[in-house]
């Protein structure tokens, strides 16, 4: 008699169904902090128009674009007035994947320097890029 | 044997020695009596009792007056100090919202404030205080909120703009505080002299009021320092505990003191702004800490002190 072979062909569809399962989950799946949102990585390079909004709490002094991660290196001041609270400041042009970086003063009077730990990407013109107390948040251009 | 009489050495040595041991023990405690006894006897002896003078027969005179306040002292001080800001929220209950202890060393200059005489005491006190403090605001999680789906969050890297140094973005605030104050008040309490002649051993236990107090506060920021002064009407009281001599005849006092000592409300004239508990704001979607304004501080105290006096008595 001869021994029974297992069927590869059954098993393999069971196997890539339980991938696709899987995968399916993990894409349709958003932890904390994640987003759905498809950040434009490819659009870096482009130059578009931004508009950038004060919503911390705080006057902000100064703000820098620049293509380092560190702000010392090489950065473009964009404003040198100070920035209050609610108030926006717009960039005619800012190339997707730079970073940015705002200056404010803490409460105790001592200056801090709030950085984007990644590269802002923008897509299309008028972007509106958040400044909270020390982080950043960006946005599609409203319809 | 040999090796018998080796070991009765031995033991002869080792019952002489325990011999000698016990002989020095006896000794040493016969000492010790004797020395308990003679410091026991030695006060009576030396004709030694409750020092209680019989207070002025006028007291509006010189002597009165001598009588009340007492004499000048001089008193170095070391402890620990603490700074507390509190804000009262919605529901009536109050919140520390600043926080700052370090160690007390300082002086004081003012009336003589120790034991004179055997029995309940009511006086005046006058005296100068200075104390320099940090104080910070805390250290609390900010939760990232879900990002929206029309955008995308990126987290802040904070540092140092002018040496580009990193630095925590929720490093605490901290402000440098220099209270100094100048009252008057009066203190109560119970004290025990006893001694001859030429000493008095002293003790006593007392609480102190100021009942005005002028105060100098300076906060200093990063790139200024804000003065500001204010006439504090019953803001402070403390207690303590002191034990010392008196050398009657040369009018010198010498005691050490155990200290508690509470300002209420050291005003900053202008508020500091220090950093509130975390809040979500649904509006915006965003966790952050609303600055809040402080506008006072209480300082606890906790000293001893060595002080030296001139009794005017």
């Amino acid at each position: 008699m001869m021994p029974r072979r297992p069927q590869r062909p059954t098993l393999l569809l069971v196997m890539s169904m339980l991938l696709l399962s899987i995968s399916g989950v993990l894409a349709c799946g958003r932890g904390d902090g994640e987003t759905g949102f498809d950040v434009p990585v490819e659009s870096a390079g482009e130059v578009h128009s931004l508009r950038l909004e004060n919503q911390s709490q705080f006057v902000i002094q100064e703000i820098h674009v620049h293509a380092d991660p560190s702000f010392a290196s090489g950065s473009s001041l964009q404003i040198a007035s100070n920035l209050e609270p609610q108030a926006t400041w717009e960039i005619t042009s800012f190339t997707s994947g730079d970073y940015i970086t705002f200056v404010r003063e803490r409460p105790d009077g001592r200056a801090l320097s709030v950085t984007t730990a990644e590269p802002v990407y923008v897509d299309a013109p008028w972007y509106r890029v958040l400044m909270l107390d020390d982080a950043f948040r960006v946005l599609e251009p409203e319809q | 044997m040999p090796s018998v009489s080796w070991v009765a050495a031995f033991t002869r040595l080792t019952l002489t020695l325990n011999d000698t041991e016990r002989a020095k023990e006896a000794h040493l405690m016969t000492t010790a009596s004797f020395a308990l006894m003679a410091a026991l006897l030695l006060p009576v002896q030396a004709g030694w009792h409750v020092i209680d003078p019989d207070p002025p027969e006028k007291w509006v005179s010189l002597d009165g007056i001598a009588y009340l306040l007492g004499g000048l002292e001089a008193t170095l001080m070391t402890g620990s100090a603490r700074v507390v800001s509190r804000v009262q929220e919605e529901d009536g209950t109050y919140t520390t919202v600043a926080r700052g202890e370090a160690n007390n060393r300082g002086g004081w200059v003012g009336l003589y404030g120790g034991p004179i005489a055997t029995g309940w005491k009511l006086a005046p006190t006058a005296g100068l205080m200075n104390q320099s403090i940090g104080i910070q605001d805390f250290n609390q999680d900010v939760p990232t909120p879900t990002p929206p789906d029309n955008g995308y969050d990126i987290a802040g890297q904070c540092g140092d703009p002018m040496t580009g140094e990193e630095t925590p973005c929720d490093a605490p605030n901290s402000y440098d505080l220099n209270l100094r104050s100048v009252s008057g008040g009066v203190m109560a309490g119970y004290d025990l002299v006893v001694g001859g002649p030429n000493l008095h051993i002293m003790g006593g236990i007392r609480a102190d009021m100021n009942i005005l107090e002028y105060r100098f506060i300076d906060v200093e920021l990063a790139n200024e320092t804000r003065k500001h002064q204010q006439l504090s009407p019953f803001r402070s009281f403390g207690a303590q505990t002191t034990f010392g001599f008196i050398l009657p005849k040369w009018h010198l006092a010498f005691r050490g003191t155990f200290s508690f000592r509470r300002h209420g409300q050291f005003s900053f004239g202008d508020p500091i702004r220090v950093n509130g508990p975390t809040t979500y704001d649904d509006e915006r979607n965003v966790y952050y800490r609303p600055l809040i304004e402080v506008g006072h501080a209480g300082h606890t105290a906790l000293t001893a002190q060595m002080s030296a006096g001139l009794l005017f008595r």
